[in-house]
């Protein structure tokens, strides 16, 4: 026996009605984005990002990774389309850099704002986009919030900007749609990070999570419980429900407090025993301040009753139009590119979807989708050249022409062995060589799987140009 | 939580930790086995090659006081060990040796033949001081006194020419004086540091992490087996320069580049599986995370010793004459090669690349 419910047929009014509070939710929703808030909070953010860069680019070079990773080598590996990003010669990239950090540092002291955000925004990605095997999550976020601060006003308060501005007699103020941004885009970090750990192996296996804390024992206090399985499948699934949920706990006032605690503890535990992740646990921890209300530099430094409690945003009325209708038209331009910006965000990430087989393993659609701390990969890779001016097969070695940490992060991206397939062929066909083939017995272990081939050996690389399209040379997942 | 039950609750979740502790302490940790290669494989290593080094340099000694056949294949005998032990010291070369740089004083390769014989036609009497100091890599270590007892005329040219045998001497001087450093360094220490053993297993206050020390035996492992089988036999099998090419593999007049292998082989073994019963070596790490990637490298090493026993004659010649043989030799190395440089470099979390940039590994 089935029991059916008859549902009720909407009246007309019942439509108009529903109409109506829908037309009102899309106005209140532009009118909400464009309140004003005080400004404080996105100055510390504005104060927090230019340090962290300065720090971070200070590390940089102090290390030695300006010459380590772009002088050094004698090939970079160009994303597609961008082979025109090329290393500057002689000292530019040390220029590069220099003018970098003071790029940095003029946003973190809110002097001419715009223009040190734009700059550091171009020298930063344009440094990024030399060599896709220095590619990291992190540095993706800091482009990527560094080019939506080029269209905040951030330096309305506390920066040298605001003290040279003449005083206008109101308080300073930002619309909220900044902070909404900023908490957006810090927020699909997370969320995305999140989804990445719903696979098998990461909820089933604990993997790669049991092979790195297996390797972490000298960790101090803690280090003999990490070889623990039970403690390698608590991490991992702690880390999953952490990073889909931390934002919601963000957002909601109540648990603010507590979850930033959280984010705090989960992200120094994370620096610890990972130290190879560098800036990034120090950079999530600072931006996610974002997500304290707008004026809580303010209401921190009055618990201090320090001198900055007396800034003129703590006591602004925060006001603005409460319907769209009231909006201007830049403002509206504004929030619907600030939507398709983040719409954007959203798609970009899920563009693996679009292609076949895993991307753990195929790596199509792997990079900026925030697939942080995901997989643990090794590839080894030799490339088998022939032509009717090579006798018989001739061996050829990615660190023949790569630099040592080139070689060993291209090993287990196809589009890398690709492109190293590539510089092999020029390579031969510039010593006079006609007709060169490149084949590739590339191998790769991951998440603790045995070694497996990746690439069809009998694909000509040489002859396969590069792009985005689905790479039906790379073989089936080990599974 | 109210405080008359916090106490327990920590008290309970303390000893439950303490427990679990105790049960991981089962699995062999990283300083243990550091210091069971220390104690088992890397001292011996290096004692074996101070003593060979040692009796070479004596033999060379008494060689030049009297030239005869018996002298002189008691030294070949000599440097035929003393070139093993250097070898099968490969798979340990980390630490004072490569601080050291004792590679440049024992083992640069080619040797420059012709700069000898042009040294050696001048007369002039060398000492160990001059060799070491003022001699290029390329005339002197073994490929040097290779050079000079091993030519057919090694008999005429030492009783016939005191710059011979005082550059024999020289030149046996310096191995047995770098191979006794190397391993004083190891077990007594330096005036800038004590002993190694001591830094490299923990043992006493050491800036070096066991994960790190453990990562510095994994990647000797990964760059020996690559410059075997990427270098030398892909050489020798052909695959470099569209022909056999024989300049990579050492051994033009004693024929030991098989030997050579073997020891090699013999020493990555020993690092892996361990020395001895109840040894512990990087097998101890790689099999809790992976028991079918630990046996196969077990069986690789097992079948790559068989391969090199199969390969008749020296190296050079079977390159030539029996490449089938040489060829299986190389596709079981490669095996190996395969298995360590990614199977286990990704067990145990190992950077090869020598980056340490961000987030090299954990992307």
């Amino acid at each position: 026996m089935s029991l059916s419910v008859a549902r009720p047929v909407p009246t007309f009014p019942d439509v108009r009605q529903r109409a109506k509070e829908a037309g009102l939710v899309c106005r209140r929703i532009p009118a909400a984005a464009m309140r004003e808030v005080s400004p404080t909070s996105a100055a510390a953010f504005r104060i927090i990002f230019g340090i962290l860069g300065v720090v971070a680019l200070v590390r940089f070079a102090a290390n030695g990774w300006i010459s380590q990773l772009y002088l050094e080598p004698a090939h970079h590996l160009s994303y597609p389309g961008l082979g025109w990003v090329q290393v500057w010669p002689g000292w530019g990239m040390y220029l590069h850099f220099a003018l970098m950090g003071i790029a940095a540092l003029g946003v973190a002291l809110g002097y001419r704002y715009r223009v040190s955000i734009a700059a550091f925004f171009l020298l930063f990605t344009y440094a990024e986009l030399i060599d896709r095997t220095t590619y990291l999550n992190h540095y993706y976020l800091v482009s990527l919030v560094a080019f939506i601060m080029v269209f905040m006003p951030l330096e309305r308060a506390a920066s040298l900007d605001s003290r040279n501005a003449p005083a206008s007699g109101k308080p300073a103020t930002i619309p909220a749609a900044v902070l909404w941004m900023l908490r957006a885009q810090v927020g699909l970090v997370y969320v995305f990070a999140g989804i990445a750990k719903l696979n098998p192996d990461w909820l089933f296996n604990a993997e790669p999570l049991r092979i790195w804390l297996y390797n972490a024992t000298d960790t101090p206090l803690i280090g003999p419980y990490l070889r623990e399985t039970w403690v390698a499948y608590a991490m991992s699934w702690a880390g999953a429900v952490f990073d889909l949920t931390i934002v919601g706990w963000l957002l909601w006032k109540k648990t603010r407090l507590l979850a930033y605690a959280v984010l705090v503890v989960f992200h120094v535990a994370t620096a610890f025993l990972f130290p190879a992740i560098g800036m990034f646990p120090w950079i999530m921890i600072g931006l996610a301040l974002i997500f304290f209300d707008p004026d809580w530099p303010i209401r921190l430094a009055q618990r201090a009753r320090h001198p900055l409690g007396r800034f003129p945003a703590a006591t602004a009325a925060v006001a603005g139009p409460r319907e769209a209708k009231h909006l201007s038209r830049p403002a509206v331009a504004a929030l619907l590119l600030g939507a398709m910006f983040l719409a954007a965000q959203v798609v970009i990430p899920l563009r693996h979807l679009a292609y076949p087989g895993d991307v753990r393993w195929t790596e199509e659609g792997y990079l900026f989708s925030w697939r942080v701390l995901l997989t643990e990969k090794v590839g080894l890779v030799r490339y088998r050249v022939t032509g009717p001016t090579i006798s018989g097969e001739r061996l050829a070695y990615p660190e023949e022409y790569l630099t040592p940490g080139q070689a060993e992060r291209m090993a287990y991206q196809p589009d890398l062995v690709l492109a190293t397939a590539h510089i092999i062929r020029d390579d031969f066909l510039s010593h006079g060589h006609e007709g060169v083939e490149v084949r590739a017995d590339a191998f790769v272990a991951y998440n603790g799987r045995p070694a497996a081939r990746l690439i069809d050996p009998q694909v000509n690389l040489a002859a396969v140009k590069p792009g985005l399209a689905p790479k039906p040379w790379i073989l089936d997942s080990p599974g | 939580m109210r405080p008359l039950f916090t106490a327990p609750v920590l008290l309970t979740s303390f000893a439950l930790l303490l427990a679990v502790g105790c049960a991981a302490a089962g699995a062999a940790t990283d300083k243990e086995v550091l210091i069971s290669l220390t104690d088992r494989v890397v001292v011996p290593s290096y004692q074996s090659l101070a003593n060979d080094a040692a009796r070479l340099d004596s033999d060379a000694a008494a060689l030049c006081a009297s030239s005869n056949d018996e002298a002189l294949e008691s030294a070949r005998e000599s440097w035929h060990a003393a070139r093993s032990s250097w070898m099968k010291s490969q798979a340990v070369s980390f630490g004072p040796v490569m601080e050291r740089r004792s590679v440049s004083l024992l083992d640069w390769s080619p040797t420059d033949t012709a700069g000898m014989d042009e040294f050696l036609a001048s007369g002039d009497l060398t000492d160990a001081a001059q060799v070491k100091d003022v001699f290029g890599s390329n005339r002197r270590g073994f490929g040097a006194v290779e050079y000079l007892l091993f030519r057919p005329d090694a008999l005429d040219k030492l009783a016939d020419s005191p710059a011979y045998c005082a550059y024999l001497v020289a030149l046996t001087g310096v191995v047995r004086e770098e191979a006794t450093g190397i391993l004083a360094e190891w077990v007594d220490g330096s005036e800038r540091r004590g002993p190694y053993q001591d830094y490299f297993t923990d043992r006493a206050d050491s800036s070096l992490l066991p994960v790190a020390a453990v990562e510095q035996v994994v990647r000797i492992q990964v760059f020996l087996i690559r410059d075997i089988v990427q270098m030398r036999l892909a050489s020798a099998v052909g695959l470099r320069e569209g022909g056999v090419d024989l300049s990579a593999i050492p051994g033009t007049a004693a024929g030991h580049g098989l030997t050579d292998l073997r020891q090699e082989i013999l020493g990555m073994q020993a690092v892996y599986a361990g020395s001895g019963p109840d040894a512990r070596g990087i097998s101890h790490l790689v099999q809790p995370l992976s028991e079918e990637t630990d046996q196969r490298l077990k069986d690789q090493f097992a079948a790559a010793l068989d391969a090199i026993d199969s390969v008749e004659g020296p190296l050079r010649v079977a390159a030539v004459q029996r490449p089938q043989q040489v060829n299986a030799l190389y596709e079981r190395l490669a095996a190996v090669e395969l298995t360590l440089s990614t199977e286990v470099v990704s067990l145990l979390g190992v950077s090869v690349g020598f980056s340490d940039s961000d987030g090299d590994v954990l992307r």
